[in-house]
């Protein structure tokens, strides 16, 4: 089983550090193969809404910097995780740059599934989605924003399951460890 | 009015830039700002992020506003990567130093979906800036549809535009008098251009326009990834 992450942290985000240092030992630890995008050190450009990626080579971006990868990467996988500092409720720059670059992988074509309009599936099978918020102390309304959106990101990007979770700047590495365990069970992916 | 000639900066967060739906709502809602005595001026998100002097420029040009309208597509459930950089920059400037005044912001979004509650999470985001970088929150329209404007003015895009057009207006009328978007413009914006079922039919249909080179279309659903052991 293989699982990607993409860590969205900034420089000298000891807090997001110990996240991923933690994430990635108990995926090991049960069985699963770890590749970890540290995007800050990635030359990945913004998306430039150009739709070759449906329109000239479907499925794959047009771009020639490592964002192209970024869709191969994650379809291949069997859990996606994402890991970001709460930005506004969001992700940060780091991590949304690389997100914006995975429209590949739905089709242009469009759907109603639930009662919304959604693109249509390329693939039959996609990962399983967790997104790790890191915040320096807990915020209950960042925390909605950033729910509601790992929410709607599992919908378009056609996760089986999902789940969100937050770590703390003021909590230590024993209690990051037990809430990212905690999350990863909510998906079914630990033994 | 509320005394003094308001000044709108309008920041445009689309890779279409001027070309852009983003545009088009956006220098519509200037448009009418300009009736009600505004002054008016916009920024190009993604060209002002790309060099150490836009971002200046950027910051400078906020600095002297006293309503900021950002206006952006919806990408991936929330904002563009470029605009989101540039909230990250003025929220961290503005901890440094910000004009002695009450600045407002309002935020428009559009997305290619016919439901307007799939950019609910765009403008929270934009809220919880406002909220951050210590903006006074006017208010948020969620334009769904956007392919239907296509970036074209808003006045020529006839009547499917015409509750876009509408919204837009009621909130200028607003914002000039210092108050927020009032529910009847946010209600308007709401409405969807087409009906569900044309806006499949269409837009469906339009993707085979779009598609240049006959041996592509037959591609269209091509894998090019798949898993290996």
């Amino acid at each position: 089983m293989r699982a990607v992450v993409l860590d969205g942290s900034r420089q000298g985000d000891q807090t997001s550090r110990t996240a991923r240092e933690v994430l990635e030992e108990q995926l090991k630890e049960n069985g699963w193969k770890v590749r970890s995008l540290l995007l800050r050190d990635m030359d990945i450009r913004p998306c430039d809404g150009c739709y070759r990626c449906w329109t000239e080579h479907p499925g794959l971006c047009s771009g020639t910097d490592q964002g192209r990868m970024i869709p191969g990467l994650y379809i291949t996988s069997d859990l996606a995780v994402f890991l970001s500092p709460v930005t506004f409720g969001g992700y940060s720059y780091q991590l949304k740059k690389a997100l914006d670059r995975m429209i590949p992988n739905v089709l242009p074509f469009y759907e109603k599934s639930d009662g919304e309009i959604h693109h249509r599936k390329r693939y039959d099978a996609y990962p399983k989605l967790i997104a790790i918020g890191v915040l320096q102390k807990p915020v209950q309304s960042v925390e909605m924003i950033f729910r509601a959106l790992v929410d709607r990101n599992a919908i378009n990007f056609y996760a089986p399951a999902h789940a969100a979770g937050f770590v703390y700047g003021t909590e230590d590495s024993d209690t990051i460890r037990l809430g990212v365990r905690t999350i990863l069970s909510r998906v079914g992916v630990m033994a | 009015m509320t005394g003094h000639l308001q000044r709108v900066l309008l920041l445009i967060g689309s890779p279409r830039g001027a070309q852009s739906t983003s545009a088009s709502l956006g220098s519509y809602l200037l448009s009418e700002m300009e009736k009600q005595g505004a002054e008016t001026g916009v920024i190009n998100l993604y060209q002002n992020m790309k060099s150490a002097e836009g971002r200046n420029d950027l910051v400078d040009a906020v600095n002297q506003a006293d309503i900021l309208v950002f206006a952006s597509p919806l990408y991936i459930d929330c904002l563009p990567a470029p605009v989101i950089a540039a909230l990250e920059m003025i929220r961290d400037r503005r901890m440094v130093a910000q004009p002695p005044w009450r600045q407002r912001l309002i935020a428009l979004v559009n997305s290619g979906f016919p439901e307007p509650g799939q950019n609910a999470t765009a403008l929270a985001i934009y809220r919880q800036f406002a909220q951050e970088a210590e903006f006074d929150w006017a208010g948020g329209l969620a334009f769904a549809s956007g392919a239907v404007i296509n970036g074209k003015p808003l006045g020529d895009v006839g009547f499917v535009a015409r509750n876009a057009r509408k919204s837009l207006g009621i909130a200028a009328e607003a914002l000039a008098r210092g108050g927020p978007v009032p529910s009847g413009a946010v209600k308007l914006a709401d409405k969807p251009l087409v009906p569900a079922w044309m806006f499949l039919l269409n837009a469906n249909r339009s993707w085979k326009h779009k598609v240049k080179d006959p041996a592509v279309w037959k591609e269209m659903e091509k894998r090019p990834f798949r898993k290996t052991t």
